[in-house]
Formats: C-alpha cells, sequence, structure tokens
C-alpha cells in the first residue's frame, strides 16, 4: 500500500478525503468526456458533474446503509458514495461488467449493495422513492436515511413537491438535496422559476432547509451533516448546493446561451481547486503530495478506462433477461414467436 | 414550386415557419425550444423571428405545458406544445388522455382542442429505456387523440402542417434517427392526403404495413428481396389516426399475404391492431396469417448492440419477408 | 511518441457533419490531454473538440469554413501516448446499419400451432375459393406451409372425379358391361373392383362389415387426395354406402356422392331361389334359369360356361359374405340408419321388374335421397338404361359438397 493510499483511508471523513473524493469525480468525469470520442461510449446522453463536486459534502454526511437517488447528472453523487469506477465507465460504455450489466448506461447507472436506488432519466423521476424509502426506515425503526439528489430543473416538477409535502407530512427520514448549477438543460435558472428562492419554498412545506455555496464542500459537509442528522430524527431536511455546471448539458455541448464572461466567472468557481488549497492551507498535505494523490487518481481512472473499453459487451441474449424476476415467466423473443408460426415439420 | 433537398430537421422547422407566419395564433411552447432552438435543433432561430411571445421556453414542467397548450388551444390560440422526449409522455398523460383528448366530447361539442403536441421517440442512439421508447400506442389507444408519424422529409412538413389544420388534438412522432436524413421537400404538393396511406414501392408477392423510421429498413429488405425474385409493395401508414384501410385491404387482397413492420414492442403496439383489422377485413383473402414484425418486448438496452438486435434491421425484415412468401427458413429460425 | 491523424468525432446524437468555427491549437503548438483543439458548428451548436492525450499539432488538414463530414481526417498530431491506453487501439468503425441478427432465443418452450386432429390446413383465401368452385377441400392436396392448402392448390387441384363401381354379389367386374366405358368417354376416371372374394385383387371377407374396411382401406390407399363417386349394384350398393360413410370419417378421400342401383340393405325379403341356385347351379343350364331372375339381356352359352366356372371356383371365398348379406331369404344387413348419417348426395335406382330385391324397399329410404324407378328394367337397372345412369354419375359433379359439411 502506498502512502498516500494510506493517507485516504485514515482521513476518509476529513477535508484531504474529501478532496480526493472530489479529484477522482473530475478525473472520471474527464475520462467519461473520453470515452465518448473515442467512440466508445455507449451513446451520447453522458451529463458531467464538473463543477458540481462539492456535493461530496452531502455524500460524506450519509453514513454505510443509507440509501438514495440520482437524477442523469449522478456519477459524481455515486463515487461519493463509493462507486467503483471501473464498473461505473464499463456501464456508460454499455457492457457487461458495468453496474448494470450494459442495459442502463450513464443515465441508469444503480447499485443496491451501495444503497444507490438509481439514477434516471425523467427530471424528478427518482425524487419520490425516497418518500417510500423513509417509509420504509420509518416503519422497521432502522437509523437510515434516504437521500434524492436532483438539479434545479426539478425543481419544476410538480412531483417534487408533492414528496415534499409527504416528507413533512409523516415526518420521514429523508433529505432532498438540490444541486443548483445554475442551469436545467440550456435554460438558466432565472429563466425557469418566478422566484429563485428554493429554500423558501422546501420551509413553506415544513422541511428544515438550507442553501450553501458549492463553491466550499466543508460549507456543504457542515450543512448537510445538519439536515442529514436532523433526518435520521425525523426532521425531513432540503439542502440547495449553489454551484456551477463547467460543461454543457452533455459532454461536448458548448453552451451558445450562456456567454463567454459568465462561463470563465463559473468556473473561477472551482469547488475542487478550492478544497485543494484548503487542505493544503490546513497542512493537511503537501503540494507533492496532492500531486501525487492527483497522478494516482488519474492512473486509477485511466484503467477504469482502459477496462471499460476492453471489457466485453453482453451476450446478445442477455437483452431478455431483468424485464422480470428469474424465476418467473421470461418474454418470448420474436425469433420464437415467429418460428412457431412460419417453422415446418413440428406438426 | 419544385421541389427541394434538405433534411427531416429543417422540414420541420420550414413547416412552423410556415405557420406561424401564416396565423399568428400559432404559438410554441416547450422545454429548450427557444435559445436552445430544440434539443434536436429543429426550432433553431425561430425565437428570433416570432419573439418570446410566440416562441416559449418552459420550465421542466412537462404537465403544465401541455395543460397550458390546451387552455390556449381551447380560448383561440393554435399551440404547437413540445414534449422533448415520447418517453416523457406518461408525465403528461393526463392532460393528453384526459383533458385534450375528452374535452370536446364531455362538453357537447362545445370545446374543442386544437393543440399539436410534437415530440419524437425510438431507438438508435443508446439513449437507453427512458429516452429510446416507441410509445404511439399509447396514444393510439385514446379516442380523440390524432397520431401521424412522419417517415420521409415531404412527409415532415406536410403533417405538420395537416396537424396544424386539424381542429383536434393531434399528436406528431417524429423519430429522432430521422432529423438529419435528407430527402426533397416540396411545401406545395404532399405524398398523400391526411389519413391516407402511401404506396412507396410496388410489389406482387407481399404486403409491407409499417411507418416512421421502419419504412426505411423495409425499403432496403424490399430492394434486397427484389434480386431474390421476390416483389414487395412496400405501404406507409403515415397517419396512424385517421387511417384510411382501403388501400391497404385493397393490397392485401392482391398479395394475399402481409407483414406489418414496427419498431415498437409486438405486444400491444399499433402493429396488432392493424393486423388484427385488417385480418377481419381480409381474412377470406390470406394465404398465412397477417404477421407482425417489431421490437423485443423488452424494455431499450443501452449497449448498443443489444438495443440494435432488439429493433427490426433490413436484414430482419427481409428474413422474415422471405421466410414467409418462399418458406425459406432463415438461420435464426427456432 | 506517435504521429496519429484525428478523425472528426460524433459530437452529438444527430451530427452527420459539421463546420469548422475555429481552430484553437495552431500547427507546431504543444497541447496537454484535455485542451480545446479546436471548434465546430453541427446541426444544433458549436461543439469543443478536446485533445485526448498530450502532443503537438502538427498540421491542421481542414481550415477554418470548411464543412467536414463524419470521421473525416482533420488534423496531424505528433502525440504522446498514455501507457494505460496504448494498448487500446484506435477507435471502432461506425455500427453497422444492418445488424447481424443471430442471436439465440432463450431455452423456453415455444408454442407450436396445433392443428387439430379433424382439421384441415388450409389458408382462409383457400376456404373462400373452395367454397366459391364448390370444391371440397379435402379433396385438395396442399402444397403450402405445413402442407396447408392454398388458394392456389385449390384453384388447380379441381381434381379429376374417380367413379368407384362396386358390382352385386356372385358378380365381377364384368358385370357393369359397357358402363366403364361410357363413363371414360364423359371424362371420369374408373375404378371397377371386384369385392372381397369374387377374384382381382381385394382377400377374402368374413362378412359384410370385413367387406366395408377392405374396400375403405383399399380405397384409402389407392385414390388418397381425389374426389370419388361411389355407385353400388345390390349387395355392392349397401357396401357403398357403408364405404361412404367410413370414407367421410377418414377424411381422405373425398365422395362427392353416390348411386345406389337396387340397393341390398333396405328392406327384409331377398329372392331366396336366386341366392340358393347361384350357390349351388352346377349345370349351365340351371345357371341361366337363374340367371334369368336378374331380367337382363341373354348371355351367349360360352360366356355362361365361362361364368359358372368361375362362380363355382369363387363360391367358396364368396359364402361368408353372401352369408352374412342374406339367409333364408331375409336381408341381413340394413343400411337404412346409416344413410341418414351421409353428409352427401345419394340417388337410389329401382327397376319395377326387379326380381331378386322388392322396388317397395324404397320405402325404407331417408327422405333426402332422391329415387329414379325405371318401369321395365328389373334387377339391372345399368344394363337397361346405361346413358341414364351416367347422366344421374353426371349429375353429382355439379351438386358437390359445401365446405362446411366438408370441413
Amino acid at each position: 500500500m502506498t502512502a498516500t493510499a494510506q493517507t485516504l483511508q485514515m482521513s476518509n471523513s476529513a477535508p484531504l478525503g474529501r478532496y480526493q473524493t472530489m479529484r477522482r469525480i473530475r478525473s472520471f468525469e474527464e475520462r467519461v468526456g473520453e470515452l465518448f470520442l473515442k467512440g466508445e461510449s455507449a451513446g451520447s446522453m453522458l451529463h458531467l458533474s464538473i463543477g458540481e463536486e462539492a456535493v461530496v459534502g452531502m455524500t460524506d454526511a450519509m453514513q454505510p446503509g443509507d440509501s438514495f437517488t440520482t437524477h442523469h447528472r449522478g456519477h459524481g453523487v455515486f463515487i461519493g458514495r463509493g462507486a467503483d469506477p471501473s464498473r461505473m465507465m464499463a456501464e456508460i460504455a454499455g457492457k457487461e461488467d458495468g453496474y448494470c450489466r450494459g442495459k442502463g448506461g450513464s443515465m441508469h447507472i444503480a447499485d443496491r449493495a451501495l444503497g444507490h436506488l438509481g439514477a434516471n432519466a425523467i427530471v424528478g423521476g427518482g425524487v419520490p422513492h425516497i418518500v417510500g424509502a423513509g417509509l420504509t426506515y420509518r416503519n422497521r425503526k432502522t437509523p437510515q436515511i434516504s437521500v434524492a439528489f436532483f438539479g434545479d430543473g426539478a425543481m419544476s416538477q410538480g412531483i417534487l413537491y408533492e414528496a415534499m409535502n409527504m416528507a413533512a407530512l409523516w415526518r420521514l427520514p429523508v433529505v432532498f438535496c438540490c444541486i443548483n448549477n445554475q442551469y436545467g438543460m440550456g435554460t438558466r435558472v432565472d429563466r425557469s422559476a418566478g422566484k429563485l428562492d428554493f429554500v423558501a419554498r422546501a420551509e413553506a412545506f415544513g422541511l428544515n432547509a438550507a442553501r450553501v455555496d458549492g463553491v466550499d464542500v466543508e460549507a456543504v459537509y457542515e450543512a448537510a451533516s445538519q439536515i442529514a442528522n436532523a433526518a435520521r430524527s425525523g426532521t425531513p431536511g432540503f439542502l440547495e448546493i449553489d454551484a456551477y455546471r463547467f460543461y454543457g448539458h452533455a459532454r461536448m455541448d458548448k453552451s451558445p446561451y450562456r456567454t463567454v464572461e459568465e462561463e470563465a466567472e463559473g468556473r473561477n468557481r472551482d469547488p475542487l481547486l478550492r478544497a485543494r488549497k484548503n487542505v493544503s492551507d490546513l497542512n493537511l498535505a503537501s503540494i507533492a503530495d496532492l500531486d501525487q494523490i492527483d497522478t494516482e487518481i488519474g492512473a486509477e481512472m485511466d484503467i477504469a478506462l482502459a477496462h471499460a473499453i476492453s471489457t466485453p459487451s453482453p451476450a446478445l441474449a442477455t437483452m431478455f433477461g431483468d424485464v422480470f424476476d428469474p424465476s418467473t415467466l421470461q418474454p418470448r423473443p420474436q425469433a420464437a414467436r415467429l418460428s412457431a408460426i412460419l417453422s415446418e415439420g413440428r406438426r | 414550386m419544385a421541389a427541394v433537398e434538405t433534411t427531416y430537421r429543417d422540414a420541420i422547422r420550414q413547416a412552423l415557419h410556415d405557420a406561424m407566419r401564416d396565423d399568428e395564433n400559432v404559438i410554441l411552447i416547450g422545454e429548450e425550444v427557444g435559445l436552445y432552438g430544440g434539443a434536436y435543433g429543429v426550432t433553431k432561430g425561430l425565437i428570433d423571428i416570432y419573439g418570446e411571445n410566440r416562441v416559449i421556453d418552459a420550465p421542466i414542467s412537462e404537465p403544465a405545458i401541455v395543460g397550458a397548450a390546451i387552455g390556449a388551444a381551447m380560448t383561440g390560440l393554435k399551440p404547437v406544445a413540445e414534449l422533448m422526449y415520447v418517453d416523457f409522455i406518461g408525465m403528461v398523460m393526463d392532460q393528453l388522455a384526459n383533458q385534450a383528448a375528452k374535452s370536446r366530447y364531455m362538453f357537447g361539442g362545445q370545446i374543442g382542442v386544437p393543440l399539436v403536441l410534437r415530440t419524437q421517440g425510438g431507438t438508435g442512439r443508446s439513449a437507453a429505456a427512458q429516452h429510446s421508447q416507441s410509445l404511439e400506442a399509447w396514444v393510439h389507444h385514446v379516442p380523440g387523440l390524432r397520431l401521424v408519424m412522419p417517415a420521409t422529409v415531404n412527409d415532415a412538413y406536410h403533417l405538420l402542417r395537416g396537424a396544424l389544420a386539424d381542429p383536434d388534438p393531434v399528436v406528431v412522432i417524429e423519430h429522432k434517427g430521422l432529423y438529419t436524413m435528407k430527402g426533397p421537400l416540396n411545401v406545395d404538393v404532399a405524398d398523400g392526403a391526411w389519413g391516407e396511406p402511401v404506396i412507396r414501392r410496388q410489389g406482387h408477392d407481399l404486403t409491407l404495413i409499417t411507418y416512421s423510421r421502419m419504412l426505411h429498413e423495409s425499403l432496403i429488405a424490399a430492394e434486397a428481396l427484389a434480386s431474390r425474385g421476390v416483389s414487395v409493395e412496400v405501404i406507409d401508414l403515415r397517419c396512424l389516426n385517421p387511417m384510411n384501410e382501403a388501400p391497404l385491404v385493397e393490397s392485401i387482397k392482391r398479395n394475399r399475404r402481409a407483414l406489418i413492420v414496427t419498431e415498437a414492442g409486438v405486444t400491444g403496439s399499433v402493429a396488432s391492431d392493424v393486423s388484427a383489422r385488417l385480418s377481419e377485413l381480409c381474412f377470406d383473402w390470406l394465404e398465412e396469417p397477417i404477421l407482425r414484425l417489431g421490437g423485443e418486448d423488452i424494455p431499450i438496452p443501452v449497449s448498443p448492440q443489444l438495443e440494435k438486435s432488439s429493433i427490426p434491421s433490413a436484414t430482419l425484415i427481409a428474413d422474415t419477408a422471405l421466410w414467409l412468401v418462399t418458406r425459406e427458413a432463415p438461420s435464426w429460425a427456432a | 511518441m506517435g504521429r496519429l491523424t484525428i478523425n472528426l468525432p460524433r459530437l452529438g446524437e444527430t451530427m452527420e457533419e459539421a463546420r469548422v468555427t475555429a481552430w484553437i491549437v495552431a500547427p507546431n503548438a504543444a497541447f496537454k490531454r484535455g485542451d480545446i483543439l479546436l471548434e465546430v458548428e453541427t446541426d444544433k451548436t458549436v461543439v469543443e473538440v478536446p485533445a485526448l492525450q498530450d502532443g503537438i499539432m502538427l498540421a491542421h488538414l481542414v481550415a477554418e469554413g470548411d464543412v467536414v463530414a463524419l470521421e473525416a481526417p482533420i488534423a496531424e498530431i505528433e502525440a504522446h501516448i498514455i501507457a494505460a491506453i496504448a494498448v487500446l487501439g484506435t477507435a471502432k468503425t461506425v455500427p453497422n446499419i444492418l445488424p447481424e441478427i443471430n442471436y439465440i432465443p432463450q431455452g423456453q418452450p415455444e408454442p407450436v400451432v396445433a392443428a387439430s386432429a379433424n382439421g384441415i390446413a388450409a389458408s382462409p383465401a383457400a376456404r373462400a375459393m373452395a367454397r366459391q368452385m364448390n370444391v371440397p377441400l379435402f379433396a385438395v392436396s396442399g402444397t403450402g406451409r405445413n402442407g396447408r392448402i392454398t388458394a392456389n392448390d385449390v384453384e388447380k387441384g379441381q381434381c379429376k372425379t374417380t367413379v368407384v363401381l362396386l358390382h352385386g354379389l356372385f358378380d365381377n367386374h364384368r358385370g357393369w358391361r359397357d358402363l366403364p366405358q361410357r363413363l371414360m368417354q364423359a371424362g371420369h376416371e374408373i375404378a371397377n373392383i371386384d369385392l372381397p372374394g369374387h377374384g382381382g385383387l381385394l382377400p377374402q371377407a368374413q362378412d359384410f362389415e370385413d367387406a366395408v374396411q377392405i374396400i375403405s382401406q383399399h380405397l384409402s390407399q389407392t385414390l388418397t387426395g381425389t374426389n370419388v363417386i361411389i355407385v353400388g349394384h345390390s349387395l355392392g350398393a349397401a357396401l357403398g354406402a357403408s364405404v361412404a360413410a367410413e370414407l367421410q370419417k377418414l377424411r381422405l378421400i373425398s365422395v362427392k356422392g353416390l348411386l345406389m342401383l337396387a340397393p341390398a340393405g333396405l328392406g327384409a325379403r331377398i329372392n331366396a331361389n336366386f341366392m340358393d341356385g347361384m350357390m349351388a347351379a352346377s349345370s349351365v343350364t340351371a345357371f341361366k334359369n337363374c340367371l334369368a331372375l336378374l331380367e337382363a339381356a341373354p348371355l351367349s352359352d360360352a360366356v355362361l360356361a365361362a361364368e359358372r366356372d368361375r362362380l363355382i371356383v369363387q363360391r367358396p371365398a364368396i359364402s361368408a359374405l353372401a352369408g352374412s348379406a342374406a339367409k333364408d331369404g331375409f336381408q341381413q344387413v340394413n343400411i337404412g340408419p346409416l344413410l341418414d348419417t351421409l353428409k352427401i348426395p345419394v340417388i337410389a335406382v329401382f327397376g319395377l321388374k326387379d326380381q331378386i330385391i322388392n322396388w317397395q324397399d324404397c320405402a325404407a329410404l331417408p327422405q333426402n335421397i332422391a329415387s329414379h324407378f325405371l318401369r321395365d328394367a328389373g334387377h339391372l337397372p345399368h344394363t337397361h338404361a346405361p346413358e341414364f345412369i351416367v347422366r344421374l354419375i353426371n349429375s353429382f359433379n355439379t351438386t358437390g359438397l359445401r365446405p362446411e359439411q366438408a370441413g
């Protein structure tokens, strides 16, 4: 085990650990873009969360056993909760070794073992599921919470408010975490909301709500810890992480709907650089240590990328699996249906 | 005016442009239709011409987009609402099926809803289970909704103009795999009348009925089969409601064999319904059961290989047609 | 280090080409992995193309303003290849638009379309055609999928009708005189059969029922898939009715009609003198007297002698059948109930001068059987009025079966 890896283990919940997780997210997302450019990704619907890495403040505030759902831009959240980048990248490439056996892809990664109840390509689609998870934990009296991660775009979805109302009504151990990256697809948040005070909306339902600067992962961690702890004792919460989406809606979109100046200003609010500086200022690691960490993580992600490209695609017959529980009647392949009609010599 | 070569995408934009020019009541409402120009670039530039009051960027609030369009239609505007992916239709199904479709009927003919809902579906881009579906059957099932699915550049224009001329709600489902397809557009001459199927290729051994992107796979298959001595008539439904069945019946009576090709999963599909109708109408002329060839009955997988194998290709269509007509079994016959 | 050509990657779902709007990295300039090399405008939007590795720009292969196709070369670079990626080679080719379909369906029992045991596999078009043309479907052999009958089969398969001739007891195929020739002239195929025990190919019969089975099987083997008209005389008529019923069950042959000439099996009595004489007569004279009861044209002595000789040889083989048909002047067979079950046109012909079987037995016929009475004919109406008999046989070809009855 290398020295940095030991450091990583020891400082798991501390600022250095959070920096490492954020760096892993950044490195991973950069390679997702490369996977696409190499023509090896399954499709082009790859939504990068670069600029939003301070979400690690929320994922760090969660405990093992907590569950969560994410939106379509959920790679960072899942890495924050301990995902294996090789299996994630393989899923994004649509490969058999991926988290969902090549069936789901970037927008539908899930891993029950790590509490990931599913990424979602329907805006707001996964939000109400935490209400149900909260019912489970409440009824079984387990000390778990469930967190929904979504973007500012979902703040326009009616189902979000139905879910918030239920959570508050039934005092469920859940957290609504809005990663406000200022853009719902290509529409800036001030062009999609009549009033921008999302915290007020959550408070109106009776949620324990806060807004925090997404450039500062430690501030996010502090706010998230308070909200997660309150949720664990039956006061549902809402946390808005104010961030900036560095890239387009999908990887290569240059965002013609926003100005170069705005983009430059937004990219200045880089939570990764801020965390690195913070770790360095606190003397938790030297610049050389941090460089070494970055290099090692880069290499890890290069391996994940190489793995995703070289690992095999799922066998074609696997497409019929997982529609229903394997112990039950499975879908009939079309070839079998046509054969039953057209084959000869079987009567 | 002579035909010009353009793309499916630009033909749709042309239709919107012409309709907005001709009638100031026509408005566009949807996500990203304005500044961004549409997720697939269809509405690019229209906001610059017609302004924000007529090209309306809406929040990501699909049910309210459709609901607002219904209200606008009830009160005199001619809204073209855009649902970015047909997969999102589940969210708007109440507004569409319970409100738009039933208003004229429930209110005794007083309140019609001349709404056009543009959306797109289909596979081919590894957009996975929630962005690749072919959900026309959900719409097709609802009385009170019209449904058209253009397969050609000319139809992309004319079916949208037809939808705008229709006094009732019309759902136009485009195909994401066709936007960059090039072809002739003649704004003065449609491929066929509203509700009429169009014979895209004549043949005397088999009637192949299809629509949307599968038209092109079917035409490739028909061409391949011609070299095998099998003559396939390819008919493009274009309009799923209204649908004049007469040309289909006439063709099947001549050919005695029919194959319906769709990208949608076969169970509960439009193809199943068309098959049933034609079986009823053509029963005494059939040599073989009217056969349906469609997508596998599974969600769309993200893996490109799985996705591609889960829907009909020209090869699969040709194999199946050959099996049906000449009894030559394909390699994949079980 | 390695010299690489960069091709225009797919940058959007619907992109097929792009216009180069700006080169960011100039020739001979170095760049890092992730640096933007150039900007292009796709059908949707402006897109940045980043570097996938550190390197040096050697040459731009396309200029600003150029429209470049997907996968077309855009630049030459000197690349610093990253170890983990180096082994991977270049990007795969664009997916084929005609995918191979070679998947193996999962192991699930596939329902087989069952052909019902009694059903005839015929397409709806074939059924409609058969109805229109009045062709019984089970007379048509199918050439379609799994032997299914097609409309074409019905059209082509207007198969010839075979007239099956079943002579009476003690007689043989020659007893029909010139009827077979007349029928052939009318375009019919003929199966002129010697009854069991009466010479010919068929084995001896134990009794009447046995004879029915022997004849039915023989016809099934030789005439499957054809139409037949059964013409029977006397005991041959009773056998013919029973054989028709049997063939109706077997469905291998379509029976288009049954013509019964002076049929046995309807009434109680039969001329015992004739029966006894035929079983016992040994002199030509006795044989001649016996045959006179038939009211037929006289035969030459030579023919009479030959017939007597044949009969003497065949009597042992005939006796069982004869005994099961009549005993002591009483008939042992009753085909009345069976005629009720026949779904085919049946015609009966009686000679009013019949001395062997009473023409009044016609009273036992079901109501839907047409009867003709020949005033001057005896027990052999076909020798008395052969033209008329041919006309009756021809009439079956125009009545035919409705497919509903057939199917």
